[in-house]
């Protein structure tokens, strides 16, 4: 199920606001995870692959 | 996803129940009206009606007061239609106990396919909460407590509809995740916390450091070496010179010079020669080949790698008759087979075969080995001799007053003894042979292999360890991004349901001036007559409460029926014409009970609708409760209750 | 096969880089020197073992192995060592020439041409403990060479001097 118009912008306008931009491929399976997640149909695995997608800012580490 | 009611039907339960149908047909009306009176069992029914969607458990003194007369148990059961497919829900009361079971009835049969508990399609189970189920069998309640703003009625409605409690769920799944990282990654290193996470790259930082230490020492010591071995040639060089300034010394060097060269190429080649004569066995020494060839010819003597082996005996073992003739009995035959093993195999035979062949080939070559040693050793001798012969000629100049000599040889002396010193330290900064490090005993400190090797373990506990934290961060950037997401999501529904809610204000007369200004818990109501909050009167709050469900509920993904228990009684007559008109328009499906004081202004607005209103009217006469579906005697009862 | 070399040949040899009498070699001069292998060394050791008749201990092998077949330049010479082992187990256990049933035993016991050395795997053990007491024979009779032409000289000599 498609996500309500609404809720779609207010993911898209979240997105634009974070602090670090992130890929399209995290943008892509987060929406579609929200789309899961509204109809009871989202996995743990879903949620770590978005997880490891996310991207962060790096503190010196190297 | 659509649901439609079909009808439901209550059985054993009190007041108006104790055997009512309610058929609204296979493809329902879109409207029905059920005139009822009260104490009739509307509110049970809506309470009824309200539990049986949700899967919350009936308390026992619930289901007593259900109760209607001696019956031991009794049932109330709901029929829908889900996407088009035949449902049924029900309830199975026993009132002995106060229990009740909840089943489930998909397809049309009607004993088949029964099974206990509610069993919707998930995404609706999900959907269907205590909270939902409130808003459209509508609870009057709410529309008292929709525009308290110290409650959460209103925006609970929009979260529940739009189901945002899931997207909050995943923020635990998230915290979910970072646990179970953090506890594998516990295995490994227990510093996640920031003082670990120092500790380990403090740790790491000074491993490196040591490393560059000792790299630099590498290289100081190659750069040592390099020079020294270069001082070495110089001097070796400027030795040679000294003595080629002398013109007899100088022919003598260049001799010495060109036998070296040669000896050292004649050296090389007879050491590989020697080498490969080392090599087999029966050339290193006489006696060696007297061995195998006296094993061999024992062996040949003793028939020991003969024909016969054990796979003859047991060969022999499976026939009757030995190879002699004599004929073999049982006792034979097992003597055989338990001694088989003590016969040679094929393979062994081989082994020895080969052994044969190969000492056989190696005859030719016997005392080459002998003698080519016998040549190395005379090389020895003359590099010895030329090495003599060298530190003789230096000497010589040396003696001669030569003292420039003198010192060239000390030099030469002590550059390698250092260079001995340099290849000694170089071996224990750069060795990698493990037997080397423990006899040497080397450690990461003062190896530069083992030092990598150290360096390389702790920056992978600390990549383990930062790949927890980074892990952490990420979790939390993607819980503050849900945050931020369900936020603005609430938002945006807020104000559309704001704003169809006033359109549908501005449509009634006596609310037409009125107006939401935000949804935040509950809906804030302003009028330019009154200030907010206070003047909003009863008919007024109804009226905002059913502008703010039906924008809600028209436009949400889902849509539900909308079941309403006397919808118009507190407003006027020109407001329930306007509520009648103008509500039920944004309802796939609606049933609403009414009274009979309600049919003037409110469901007058119905009677011209055709075919897509039904009208039912529950009629009590005699304590028998039935069912009429005629519109006539919908407009015409009168309830003997007061209203 | 699990060649293991005695834990103190490497420092005897002066194995370095899996070659011999390399830690103090010259860098100008390691390409034209013949290359000394470790295998060399472990066989260098072994024949000195099999020519007496006492067993190493296992306890002053290495832990690891240096190698698992005989290397190419030893093609050819398996059977030969087999029968070298079998003629030393023989004379360890003064079994008599005559004795055919006893020879066979020790054949059996010890030969198996399946297998790479022609060993079994008890063959394969002593070849070992052979290679390790064969080098203490070389440790006690000879100081550490530090280049193939010394040691091969000083080699041959211990042979001769022997038996």
């Amino acid at each position: 199920m498609k996500l309500d118009p609404d809720v779609r912008a207010a993911l898209e306008e979240a997105f634009v606001e974070m602090p670090v931009t992130q890929s399209a491929e995290f943008q892509r399976r987060l929406r579609k995870l929200c789309e899961n997640a509204l109809i009871s149909n989202q996995a743990e695995s879903e949620v770590r692959r978005v997880l490891e997608l996310t991207v962060v800012e790096i503190e010196e580490d190297e | 996803m659509q649901v439609l009611i079909r009808g439901w039907s209550a059985r054993n339960l009190r007041g108006g129940l104790r055997s009512l149908e309610i058929d609204l047909g296979e493809q329902p009306n879109r409207w029905t009206l059920i005139q009822m009176a009260n104490g009739m069992g509307k509110t049970t029914t809506m309470t009824l009606l309200r539990q049986i969607f949700t899967n919350e458990p009936l308390p026992p003194a619930q289901v007593l007061e259900l109760r209607g007369g001696s019956e031991v148990e009794g049932n109330f059961e709901v029929r829908l239609l889900i996407d088009g497919k035949p449902y049924r829900l029900g309830f199975e009361f026993d009132f002995r106990d106060g229990s009740v079971h909840r089943y489930t009835v998909r397809a049309g049969t009607r004993d088949g396919g029964k099974v206990p508990g509610r069993v919707l399609p998930s995404e609706l189970g999900d959907l269907l909460t205590p909270e939902l189920a409130r808003l459209f069998v509508f609870d009057g309640e709410l529309a008292r407590t929709i525009r308290d703003m110290k409650q959460q009625t209103a925006d609970n409605a929009i979260r529940a509809l739009y189901r945002l409690g899931q997207i909050t769920g995943l923020k635990t799944s998230v915290d979910k995740l970072v646990d179970l990282e953090q506890r594998r990654a516990a295995a490994m290193t227990s510093a996640i916390e920031e003082r670990g996470m120092t500790r380990l790259r403090n740790a790491r930082d000074d491993a490196t450091k040591v490393k560059r230490r000792l790299e630099k020492e590498v290289r100081s010591t190659r750069t040592l070496l390099d020079e020294r071995r270069a001082e070495r040639n110089r001097l070796e060089a400027a030795v040679e010179e000294r003595l080629s300034e002398d013109e007899g010394l100088r022919e003598r060097l260049e001799d010495l010079n060109r036998r070296e060269l040669l000896l050292k190429v004649e050296t090389n080649a007879l050491g590989g020669e020697a080498l490969a004569l080392l090599r087999q066995p029966p050339q290193v020494h006489p006696r060696l080949r007297e061995r195998l060839q006296f094993l061999g010819g024992r062996l040949f003597e003793l028939k020991l790698p003969e024909t016969i082996s054990s796979e003859f005996f047991r060969d022999l073992a499976s026939k009757d008759v030995c190879v002699c003739g004599r004929p073999l009995g049982h006792a034979e035959k097992d003597h055989i087979t338990n001694h088989s093993h003590r016969y040679l195999a094929q393979d062994q035979i081989s082994v020895i075969n080969q052994m044969k062949l190969a000492l056989r080939e190696s005859q030719d070559e016997v005392g080459e080995f002998d003698a080519k040693i016998g040549q190395l050793g005379e090389k020895l001798v003359e590099r010895q001799s030329l090495k003599s012969a060298r530190d003789r000629l230096e000497l010589e100049s040396v003696s001669d007053g030569d003292d420039d000599m003198e010192r060239l040889r000390r030099q030469l002396a002590e550059a390698k003894t250092e260079i001995e010193r340099l290849e000694s330290q170089h071996e224990r900064l750069t060795t990698r042979d493990t037997h080397r490090q423990r006899t040497l005993r080397l450690n990461w400190e003062s190896n530069l292999p083992m030092c990598e090797a150290e360096v390389k373990e702790r920056d992978d506990r600390l990549t383990v360890a930062s790949n927890t934290r980074s892990f952490k961060l990420k979790a939390e950037t993607l819980k503050d991004l849900i945050t931020d997401f369900e936020r603005r999501a609430l938002g945006r529904l807020r104000e559309r349901v704001r704003v169809r809610t006033n359109e549908k204000l501005h449509q009634i007369a006596r609310t037409e001036r009125l107006e939401v200004t935000r949804i935040a818990g509950g809906l804030e109501i302003s009028s330019p007559d009154t200030a907010a909050k206070a003047g909003v009167s009863e008919g007024q709050s109804l009226s905002v409460a059913y502008a703010f469900l039906t924008s809600l509920l028209s436009e949400a993904p889902y849509r539900l029926p909308f079941v309403v228990d006397s919808p118009a009684v507190s407003l006027d007559n020109v407001n329930r014409r306007e509520v009648g008109r103008l509500i039920p328009s944004f309802f796939d499906q609606m049933i609403m009970f009414v009274i009979s004081s309600e049919r003037e202004g409110f469901a007058d607005t119905f009677y011209d609708k055709g075919d897509d209103v039904r009208f039912l009217t529950v009629i009590r006469e005699n304590g028998v409760v039935r069912l009429d579906d005629r519109l006539k005697v919908f407009k015409t009862f009168q309830d003997r209750e007061a209203a | 096969m699990s060649f293991t070399l005695h834990n103190r040949a490497r420092t005897w040899f002066g194995i370095q880089d899996q070659r011999g009498f390399a830690r103090t070699m010259d860098p100008a001069t390691k390409e034209s020197t013949p290359r000394f292998l470790m295998f060399d060394a472990f066989y260098s050791c072994l024949l000195l073992g099999l020519d007496g008749e006492r067993h190493g201990r296992a306890e002053d092998l290495e832990t690891d192995e240096f190698a698992k077949v005989y290397p190419e330049a030893y093609r050819g010479q398996a059977e030969l060592i087999a029968g070298l082992l079998v003629d030393a187990e023989l004379r360890r256990q003064e079994i008599e020439p005559e004795d055919r049933e006893s020879i066979e035993a020790e054949m059996v016991r010890l030969l198996d041409l399946k297998s790479s050395t022609r060993l079994s795997a008890e063959g394969d053990r002593l070849l070992n403990l052979y290679a390790a007491v064969g080098f203490e024979k070389l440790d006690a009779a000879l100081p550490a060479p530090d280049n193939l032409e010394d040691f091969l000289v000083a080699y041959h000599r211990l042979w001769g001097s022997n038996g």
